[in-house]
C-alpha cells in the first residue's frame, strides 16, 4: 500500500481557473520523488495539499489508505509530514539543536552530527550558520520528527551547486537509509536526476517523466 | 520542546524586546498599583471615619401628630412676684419607650448604642451644687437634673467620652435606688461610694411635693472630660458636675410614676453611617413599638460632610484606575499585535511542524507573563515610592477639606442648638495619620488584574494568527 495517495485531486484558486485537474499519484516510502514544472504550474499547491496545509477543491489525499481530513489536517501535519523550505525556515532565537528538538521524536544530536554539523555548530545561533548548514538543520528537524513523509519545496533553491548536490544526496539518503517518502518540488533538473521517480505537472495534469 | 521552554528561550534571547516590554509593563504596573494603594487607603480612611463618627438618629414622641399625646390642665399656680395666677398644663404621651423596646433596638445589627433618659428637675436634701453662670428662677435654686436611665454605660455622655466613670460602677438595668454623681460634687459634699442622697418626690399633676422621700445610694463617680462651650451661660441644674444619674425605677418614683413610665425619646448611635437606611428599616419593623406615637430624626450630616471629599477622591482614583487599566490593555494589545505581525515567519514554521495555534498563543502569553512577573514584582517598590508621595498629598488634602467642613459644622450646630448636651463640646475623633503604601494584598490584587490585562491583550493581538490558515501564512513567508 502506498504511503500517500492522491485521488482525482483538483484545485482552483478561482472558479473556472483550475491549477490541478484530476491529479492521481501513488507515493511510497523509501523513495525520493521529484516534482517538476514551470513556475505557477501548481507544484507548491500540490505540496500544500499533500502536507495538509490546504484542502483540494475536488478529490482526496489519503495517508495509509485513510483520507487525511478524517483525523484532521493538524493531526496529519503533526504525525505524518515534515516540511523543508527553500528559505530553511528555522526559528531565529534557537540554536540548531533547539530547532531540531522543536518537534523531535528522535535524539537530535546524532542526526545533526550525521548531517555534518559539529557539536560547536549545533549550539550556535542558527543565523550564524551558512545556507547549506541551515538547510541541513532543516532536514535534521524533518528526520528527527520521525514523520514518514518529507515534503521539500525547492530545498536547493538558495544554495550553490556543490551544496545543492550535498543536500540532494542527504535527501536521497533520507529516503533510502531512513525509509522516508521524500517528495521534492524543484525546477532544478540536476536535483530531479537524483530522484527515483520524477513527476511533472503540465497544464494541471501530473505525469511520470523519464529522465 | 515544551511551550514553557519555547517561551523562556524567546524571552532570554530576544533581549531588546524583553527589555522594552518589561519597561512598558513596569510603568503600567506602577500606575495601576499606585492607584490601587491610594484607593485602598482612601477606603480605609473612609471606613475609619465612618467608624469614628458613627451615625446617629433620634426617635421621639411626635408631639404634633401622635394620637397618644395628652394635654392636661394642672393646678393653678400663684406667682408671688407678679401677684398673678397662671393656668399650667402638662403634655405627655401615653405611649412611651419601655426598657424592653430599648433592649430590642440595641439588638438590631449595626446599632452601637441606644440611650434614653428621663429628665427630672428636683432638689436633693443637703446637696450643695456648683453654681451656674446665669441666674435661675428662685423656685429652682438648689434644683438639679436627675437623669433616669436603663444603664449609664450606654448613655450618650459616657459613650462619647464626655464623661468617664472613675470610681465604682455603672448603673445597670437591674438596679433600683442607685445613683452616679460627679467626683467634684462628691468632694464638695464629702460624699463617697455607698453614701445616700435623698430626693423629694414631686407630683407633676399636683405641681407640688408629695412629702415622700426617696433615697438613692451612690454607686459610682464620674469625671467630665469636656468643658462647657458657653461656660458663661450655664444654669446650675445644667452644669455637668451637678448632674445625678439614677436608675429608671427611682426616676419614675421621683415624679410619682403617674405619667412617665418610660422614655419619650431615644438616641441611637450606629456603627456605620452607610448602614443608616437598613438599620432604620429594621428598627421600624421591630414588634412592640407603636410608630404612630413617634417620629425619627436622622443625623448623618456630620459623616456626609466629612466623607464627601474622600468619596470624591475615591471616585477620581477609581475612574483613573479604570482608564489606566483600559489604556494599558490597549497599548499592550497594540504593541503585541505589531510584534505578532513580525513573528509571522515563526508562526508558519510552528504550524508547519504541527504545533497548534492555541499552543502558539499560549507561548506568547507565557512570554509576556514571564516578563510581567518580574515587572510587577519590581513595581511593588516603584509604586510604593510614588504612592507615598502622591497618595499622602492627595489624601491629606482631602482630610484638610473634611476637617474644615467638620469644624464649620460643629460651630454651626453649637450656635443654633441650645440643648444642654450640645453645649458640652464633645472630644472629636482624631486621625492617627494616613498610611498610603502598597501592601502585598495590593500586589496580589494587581497580579490578578495584570493577568487579565495581559490575557486580553495577547488574545486581541493573536486574532490575526487565529484567522490565518497555514497555507496563507506560508505564502506570506515566501
Amino acid at each position: 500500500m502506498p504511503t500517500l495517495e492522491v485521488k482525482n485531486v483538483s484545485y482552483a484558486y478561482e472558479r473556472g481557473k483550475a491549477v490541478l485537474q484530476n491529479v492521481c499519484a501513488e507515493l511510497a516510502t523509501g523513495k525520493l520523488y521529484a516534482i517538476l514544472g514551470l513556475s505557477g504550474s501548481g507544484k507548491t499547491t500540490l505540496l500544500s495539499l499533500l502536507g495538509g496545509l490546504d484542502v483540494p477543491t475536488q478529490g482526496s489525499v489519503l495517508f495509509d489508505g485513510e483520507d487525511i481530513s478524517a483525523k484532521g489536517l493538524e493531526h496529519h501535519r503533526r504525525n505524518h509530514i515534515s516540511l523543508i523550505f527553500q528559505s530553511y525556515n528555522l526559528i531565529d532565537y534557537m540554536t540548531p539543536i533547539e530547532n531540531v528538538r522543536l518537534t523531535a521524536k528522535l535524539d537530535a544530536a546524532p542526526i545533526l552530527e550525521r548531517l555534518g554539523l559539529t557539536k560547536d555548530e549545533t549550539h550556535r545561533n542558527v543565523l550564524e550558520l551558512s545556507g547549506g548548514q541551515q538547510q541541513r538543520v532543516a532536514i535534521a528537524r524533518a528526520l528527527a520528527s520521525d514523520a514518514p513523509v518529507i515534503l521539500a519545496d525547492e530545498p536547493t533553491g538558495n544554495l550553490d551547486t556543490d551544496t545543492a548536490d550535498e543536500i540532494t544526496a542527504i535527501l536521497k539518503e533520507s529516503a533510502h537509509a531512513f525509509g522516508k517518502c521524500v517528495i521534492v518540488v524543484t525546477h532544478d533538473r540536476e536535483v530531479a536526476k537524483q530522484a527515483d521517480v520524477v513527476l511533472e505537472i503540465k497544464r494541471g495534469h501530473l505525469k511520470e517523466k523519464e529522465m | 520542546m515544551s511551550i514553557f521552554k519555547r517561551a523562556f528561550l524567546y524571552v532570554t534571547r530576544k533581549r531588546g524586546k524583553t527589555i522594552l516590554l518589561f519597561t512598558i509593563l513596569l510603568i503600567m504596573a506602577t500606575f495601576v498599583l499606585t492607584g490601587l494603594s491610594i484607593w485602598k487607603a482612601s477606603e480605609t480612611v473612609q471606613f475609619d471615619l465612618r467608624q469614628s463618627l458613627g451615625g446617629k438618629f433620634d426617635v421621639f414622641v411626635d408631639w404634633n401628630n401622635s394620637p397618644y399625646v395628652v394635654k392636661e390642665t394642672v393646678k393653678e399656680e400663684y406667682d408671688e412676684d407678679t401677684k398673678k395666677t397662671s393656668n399650667g398644663f402638662i403634655m405627655y404621651s401615653t405611649v412611651q419607650f419601655t426598657p424592653e423596646n430599648i433592649a430590642a433596638i440595641k439588638d438590631v445589627s449595626g446599632v452601637k448604642y441606644c440611650s434614653a433618659r428621663q429628665d427630672n428637675l428636683l432638689p436633693f436634701e443637703g446637696l450643695s451644687l456648683f453654681p451656674g453662670t446665669i441666674s435661675t428662677d428662685a423656685k429652682y435654686q438648689g434644683y438639679t437634673k436627675a437623669l433616669g436611665v436603663c444603664n449609664t454605660e450606654d448613655d450618650e455622655l459616657f459613650i462619647t467620652g464626655t464623661l468617664t466613670l472613675t470610681e465604682g460602677r455603672h448603673v445597670s438595668a437591674d438596679d433600683t435606688h442607685v445613683a452616679i454623681i460627679s467626683q467634684d460634687l462628691a468632694e464638695r459634699n464629702e460624699l463617697k461610694i455607698g453614701d445616700y442622697l435623698t430626693a423629694h418626690c414631686y407630683s407633676i399633676e399636683d405641681q407640688g411635693f408629695t412629702g415622700q422621700k426617696i433615697k438613692v445610694q451612690i454607686i459610682g463617680l464620674f469625671t467630665p472630660n469636656a468643658v462647657e462651650q458657653f461656660g458663661e451661660t450655664v444654669t446650675t441644674y445644667d452644669k455637668i458636675q451637678n448632674r445625678v444619674f439614677v436608675d429608671l425605677q427611682s426616676s419614675k418614683e421621683f415624679d410619682g410614676g403617674e405619667i412617665n413610665y418610660g422614655f419619650s425619646a431615644l438616641h441611637v448611635t450606629i456603627a456605620d453611617p452607610q448602614d443608616m437606611a437598613r438599620v432604620l428599616a429594621e428598627v421600624k419593623a421591630l414588634p412592640g413599638i407603636d410608630w404612630k406615637a413617634f417620629t425619627v430624626e436622622v443625623d448623618n450630616e456630620t459623616y456626609e460632610n466629612a466623607a464627601a471629599p474622600l468619596a470624591a477622591l475615591n471616585e477620581l482614583v477609581v475612574t483613573l484606575l479604570v482608564v489606566i487599566i483600559g489604556v494599558s490593555a490597549i497599548i499592550l494589545a497594540l504593541i503585541l499585535t505589531l510584534w505578532t505581525k513580525t513573528r509571522i515567519h515563526e508562526i508558519g514554521v510552528f504550524l508547519s511542524v504541527g504545533i497548534r495555534k492555541p499552543a502558539i498563543i499560549g507561548q506568547y502569553l507565557i512570554e509576556v507573563l514571564l516578563i510581567a512577573v518580574l515587572a510587577f514584582g519590581l513595581s511593588y517598590f516603584t509604586s510604593n515610592a510614588i504612592a507615598g508621595q502622591i497618595g499622602n498629598q492627595l489624601l491629606e488634602q482631602s482630610m484638610q477639606t473634611e476637617s474644615e467642613d467638620d469644624n464649620n459644622l460643629v460651630t454651626a450646630a453649637a450656635a443654633v442648638d441650645v440643648d444642654a448636651d450640645n453645649l458640652i463640646q464633645k472630644p472629636l475623633p482624631t486621625e492617627d495619620g494616613i498610611q498610603v503604601s502598597v501592601g502585598l494584598d495590593n500586589l496580589a490584587q494587581f497580579y490578578l488584574i495584570g493577568l487579565a490585562i495581559i490575557t486580553v491583550a495577547v488574545s486581541a493581538s493573536s486574532i490575526t494568527v487565529m484567522r490565518l490558515n497555514p497555507r496563507e501564512i506560508l505564502s506570506k513567508m515566501s
